[in-house]
């Protein structure tokens, strides 16, 4: 989850006091999300690196006029999604790209089935149904819950509605109650049978 | 119909993007569907689990981009040396041979932190078995602990830890005043000793200030939990809960010549109370130091000259002891110390001052 008043604060360190130790902190408190955001575009590690680097690269030469951007993790998350596409289509892999193709190149959903006092067979079930989730679903449900985006955030940095972010994410939990729900059904259906 | 719906809802209430109206509906609906409350309260959970970590591959990931930049000609440096100078320059904060002091500590620090993080390599790791951070009086540091924790170390303060940090616990000594960002690790449970207490944490952050010769040990809690015991009396313990902060008298300070029926007892005075918020721009009193601004409210003038010594780093002395009783209630963010005195001497509002005062090098005489 990114704190949001921690990257206001680094920013204006930043754009005032030209601070590289905040500057530093920015780039590790973010470095992971937007890693696997690029990685999500280009499927390399290399060019993740690289594209992040670039990103951060132009946000250092701005770092004086950086107090004019309204929302830096909104701004971090556009810039990496255009040259993330910028580099796709220079590399021509994939020059017609658009998210729907981006199918297995989102980060496994992580959590501890452990922690959660689940089996390893609901486990199981839980990660196939957010894999088998379409891309753009399976985006739409890491931004928000992973990285901790609102709504609004991630429609203006996947370039779709408000509302379809909103329908993306009901749809992927929907799913995921479904196999939470299958599962306990079938292992005690009496439990069930007197709730009814 | 019903139960397409409770998917949106809930997924509005996990994101905090659900209106309390959302929230109503949503609880009705699951009063009408007993068997989904199995699985909303696991997807709850699953919501909430931790994230993956990944901020040591970040720290690697920045090395690989400084020397990036470096490549294409922009000067950066990433050592946090220069830049607490740097930072110290632009604050105005004019000590500057108590500036060179913290930073040649601070080096120090980094050198000893490079080598606890190579310890694969058994050869260096004897090296150096313990790191040691201080900051002179008038210059403040920010620092990463080997897990990403966050320290902001205030004026004439010192952390220490040794190499065994991170191992089965996360364990770190305080003296002085403290602002600590702590990685979530709830396994290897943060624990400051300082004083006569122990501050244990799982991830949260809070500010410790605990100066010795000061007359209490105040901890304050911004998010999270903590849990405060005391050395003397580990059966007993204090959790503090967000916006509350610990007051714990200080007793080799606190026990004067007359002896008090407290004192005899031996016990610490405890007192929780809220944490303060400035009037002028509503920042946490306890913790703005951390932004660079040493905030005091109706503070008497002889605490408030213990204050000014730490971040100016100088001398305060009372010629008059009338003085040293006078409340103010202010802030300072990039006024010198000369500035500063002669703000407090406005404030009392008077034709003629109360106070009167002489700066000599780092001696600051206060006179009637």
């Amino acid at each position: 989850m990114i704190a949001a008043d921690k990257i206001q604060y680094l920013q204006i360190q930043i754009a005032r006091y030209e601070d590289q130790y905040a500057y530093k902190e920015l780039f590790t408190e973010l470095y992971s999300y937007l890693y696997h955001f690029a990685f999500s575009f280009v499927k390399s590690k290399q060019s993740a690196e690289e594209i992040l680097s670039d990103v951060f690269i132009k946000i250092w030469e701005k770092r004086k006029e950086l107090e004019k951007i309204e929302n830096l993790k909104v701004y971090l998350y556009v810039a990496t999604r255009n040259t993330s596409l910028n580099y796709a289509e220079k590399q021509k892999r994939t020059a017609t790209y658009n998210i729907d193709e981006m199918a297995g190149a989102i980060a496994e959903f992580y959590f501890d089935p452990e922690q959660l006092l689940i089996t390893a067979e609901m486990a199981n079930r839980i990660r196939n149904a957010v894999n088998d989730l379409p891309p753009k679903c399976r985006l739409v449900f890491k931004l928000i819950r992973e990285d901790g985006l609102r709504y609004r955030e991630v429609a203006e940095i996947m370039n779709i509605s408000e509302k379809t972010v909103e329908n993306q994410l009901a749809i992927a939990l929907r799913k995921i109650g479904k196999a939470i729900d299958f599962d306990i059904k079938k292992s005690i259906p009496i439990f069930l049978g007197q709730s009814r | 119909m019903g139960q397409e719906q409770i998917w949106d809802l809930i997924s509005k209430k996990l994101s905090g993007e659900a209106s309390e109206q959302e929230l109503l509906e949503l609880e009705a609906l699951l009063r009408q569907n007993p068997d989904l409350h199995y699985p909303m309260q696991t997807i709850a959970d699953l919501w909430h689990s931790p994230a993956r970590p990944g901020r040591h591959e970040a720290h690697l990931a920045f090395d690989k981009h400084i020397d990036r930049m470096q490549q294409i000609g922009i000067s950066f440096s990433p050592e946090p040396d220069l830049t607490l100078a740097k930072r110290l320059r632009k604050n105005q904060q004019k000590i500057v041979l108590s500036g060179i002091a913290a930073v040649l500590v601070l080096t120090g620090l980094f050198l000893s932190l490079k080598i606890l993080n190579s310890s694969s390599d058994p050869q260096k790791a004897v090296f150096r078995n313990s790191s040691e951070v201080s900051t002179k009086n008038g210059s403040k540091t920010n620092l990463s602990l080997p897990d990403g924790t966050q320290v902001w170390l205030n004026a004439g303060s010192k952390l220490s830890y040794d190499k065994n940090y991170g191992n089965k616990l996360r364990e770190v000594s305080l003296t002085g005043e403290a602002f600590f960002d702590v990685v979530k690790n709830a396994e290897k449970p943060f624990i400051i000793h300082t004083g006569k207490i122990d501050i244990r944490v799982l991830g949260t952050a809070f500010n410790v200030k605990s100066y010795p010769g000061e007359k209490t040990i105040e901890t304050s809690l911004i998010r999270g939990s903590i849990e405060v015991t005391f050395k003397d009396r580990p059966a007993e313990k204090v959790i503090l809960k967000p916006n509350e902060k610990l007051i714990v008298a200080n007793e080799e300070i606190s026990v004067p010549a007359k002896k008090q029926s407290i004192v005899q007892n031996n016990e610490p005075i405890v007192a929780v109370s809220h944490l303060n918020y400035a009037k002028s721009d509503n920042s946490i009193v306890e913790t703005a130091w951390v932004q660079n601004k040493l905030i005091f409210q109706d503070k008497s003038f002889k605490d408030l000259s213990k204050e000014m010594e730490r971040w100016y780093g100088v001398n305060i002395r009372f010629d008059d002891s009338q003085c040293d009783t006078l409340r103010f209630t202010g802030s300072f963010e990039n006024e010198t110390i000369q500035q500063a005195l002669d703000a407090l001497k406005l404030t009392t509002g008077k034709s003629v001052p109360d106070f009167h005062y002489t700066i000599r090098g780092n001696d600051i005489m206060i006179t009637k």
